[in-house]
């Protein structure tokens, strides 16, 4: 705290001379000697790069078995040491996710440092599970902030990607064009446990923050996804979803909308459940729906996109999220906008289509920001 | 200080992974040792630089024996199973082996493709070799030289899964006027 703005502050008569001395010796109590610690710090990350260098340049005349004992050895060291210093309890936070997330990323590396040792190959999915299982209880236990709860998420999306990705391959290699419907319904369904767990966790936990960040991003993978199954099916007919599939994918979304709504009975929780509703609701209907062509299929994609993200503009409005609302907003705007030049396509090239588009376009912008500065909750309110 | 129970949990949850790993790696250690070296002739290449490490990737140039040659139909990717005769490391000839028959006397080892791995590895048609960047590009430069015949020795595991080991080069005959 610096002593300027102390004086400044009483001088302009909002703090009195009492407050400020009692300021002044409590930042003076509490205050880190920052500049040491930067000299400390650097001086560490110059020895770890030193070594680093010095083990990379030698890294081929290595034994593997030698280099994988060093990155076994690095792993226990790290363990112990994050062990004795959580144990304590004498780590700022920040500090603890970092070896938590560091220690994660070595345990995924060793995997693929094995394979390269000993020849071994396997599917991606199979090393990223087998990571998830041994990991999860230290990052869920033990995480608090983003960088773990970021790590374990991409952790959790890049299995079902690589696992996806794999399956339809071994589906089209035994000849099977037909897509196993109860399979591509499951596979998406970790998001929409994850993201009731999260909510049902977030009230019982020591640590609701972290929770609360998990639930988040669980969320916004569910509207990720559901966006781009609507965007898909919207512009290529091929890529539409199987009933079963989304039936699957409806209920895990109710079911995660029970859990949000029973733990979190606040309007940002009301909120949260009732869109997950709305998206199951859509998700489910949009598989239904027969093949489309041409303007039908335009007018249907951009229809369900709206509908969606109206839905999350209504609820930002109920529960008060001001960016959210801003973000639904400007992707309804652009979706119309690009609707407007999808059924100008074959107005295109005579120019009279590119200039109605174009002011469509800018009265869509106008008309968005008018919006958006009327209906927007107040700064400050979260989630 | 962290309550007891806690304490027991988080050393649990550190000491899970580490002994899962290090477990992994012992059996890992041991499967590599295990089994008989064999040389098959390889063809082709493709260097990659993935997060994963360079590695080579190559196809197996299997000798066929005589009779499957002649027909022209023989195609090892289809195959579940080749018998391999010779005497090891040295592979005289293969030929596929149906499903329902598992022994066979004339057969000096089996070898079965691997199934659900990774995309690079397709049963007994191709694999992937780890090597660092520099060694990655002096093999792949040795794979397109049509002087050269490719050999990968293998270890062949007791269930009939290759491991390769190493890469290994051989002058081919000149060819006959």
């Amino acid at each position: 705290m610096s002593e300027r703005k102390l004086r400044a502050w009483q001088a302009a008569g909002l703090i009195d001379a009492d407050t400020a001395s009692r300021i002044s010796a409590w930042e003076a109590a509490h205050s880190r000697p920052i500049g040491v610690w930067a000299v400390v710090g650097l001086g560490a990350l110059t020895i770890g790069l030193g070594l680093v260098s010095l083990i990379a340049a030698n890294w081929e005349d290595i034994a593997g078995t030698t280099r994988l004992a060093i990155h076994m050895l690095l792993m226990v060291a790290l363990a112990a040491g994050t062990w004795w210093s959580m144990s304590r309890e004498r780590m700022h936070d920040q500090v603890q996710d970092a070896l938590l997330f560091i220690g994660a990323v070595l345990g995924l590396t060793f995997f693929g440092h094995l394979g390269q040792v000993y020849q071994t190959s396997s599917p991606l999915w199979q090393p990223l599970l087998a990571w998830m299982l041994l990991f999860s209880p230290l990052l869920l236990l033990f995480g608090r902030g983003w960088p773990v709860a970021g790590l374990w998420m991409a952790g959790l999306l890049g299995l079902m990607w690589a696992h996806a990705d794999d399956h339809g391959h071994i589906w089209t290699l035994f000849g099977r064009t037909e897509r196993p419907w109860l399979c591509w319904g499951l596979i998406a369904c970790p998001p929409m446990i994850v993201a009731g767990a999260a909510a049902l966790l977030r009230g019982r936990s020591s640590r609701p923050a972290f929770w609360r960040l998990l639930e988040q991003m669980a969320v916004a993978t569910i509207f990720t996804g559901i966006s781009l199954a609507i965007l898909l099916h919207g512009w290529d007919g091929d890529s539409s979803l199987r009933p079963g599939s989304a039936l699957i994918h409806g209920l895990a979304l109710l079911a995660a909308a029970a859990a949000i709504a029973h733990a979190r009975r606040t309007a940002s929780g009301r909120a949260t459940a009732a869109l997950l509703l709305v998206a199951a609701a859509l998700h489910f209907t949009q598989a239904l729906l027969p093949n489309l062509h041409g303007t039908a299929r335009a007018w249907t994609g951009s229809l369900f996109f709206c509908l969606l993200w109206g839905a999350v503009a209504a609820a930002a409005i109920h529960a008060g999220w001001r960016r959210l609302f801003q973000l639904a907003v400007t992707l309804v705007a652009l979706r119309i906008i690009i609707l407007s030049f999808e059924l100008n396509d074959d107005l295109l090239g005579s120019g009279v289509g590119l200039i109605l588009s174009g002011l469509f376009a800018m009265a869509v912008a106008w008309g968005t920001i008018r919006l958006s500065r009327r209906y927007a909750p107040a700064r400050g309110d979260m989630a | 200080m962290m309550p007891r129970r806690t304490r027991l949990i988080l050393a649990a949850a550190l000491t899970l992974p580490l002994a899962a790993l290090a477990g992994s790696w012992a059996v890992t250690h041991r499967q590599a040792q295990q089994g008989q070296e064999w040389l098959i002739p390889i063809q082709g290449y493709d260097p990659r630089d993935l997060l994963r490490g360079h590695y080579v990737q190559y196809r197996y140039d299997w000798p066929l024996a005589p009779h499957q040659g002649e027909d022209g139909r023989f195609d090892p990717s289809y195959a579940d199973a080749l018998c391999v005769t010779g005497i090891a490391p040295h592979i005289q000839a293969v030929r596929p082996l149906p499903r329902t028959m598992n022994a066979d006397q004339s057969c000096a080892i089996i070898l079965r493709g691997t199934i659900g791995t990774r995309r690079e590895i397709r049963g007994l048609t191709s694999d992937i070799f780890y090597a660092s960047q520099s060694q990655a590009i002096v093999l792949s430069r040795k794979l397109s030289d049509p002087a050269l015949q490719g050999l990968v020795r293998v270890r062949v595991r007791p269930d009939g899964m290759l491991n390769p080991v190493a890469l290994e080069f051989r002058r081919r005959p000149p060819p006959q006027p």
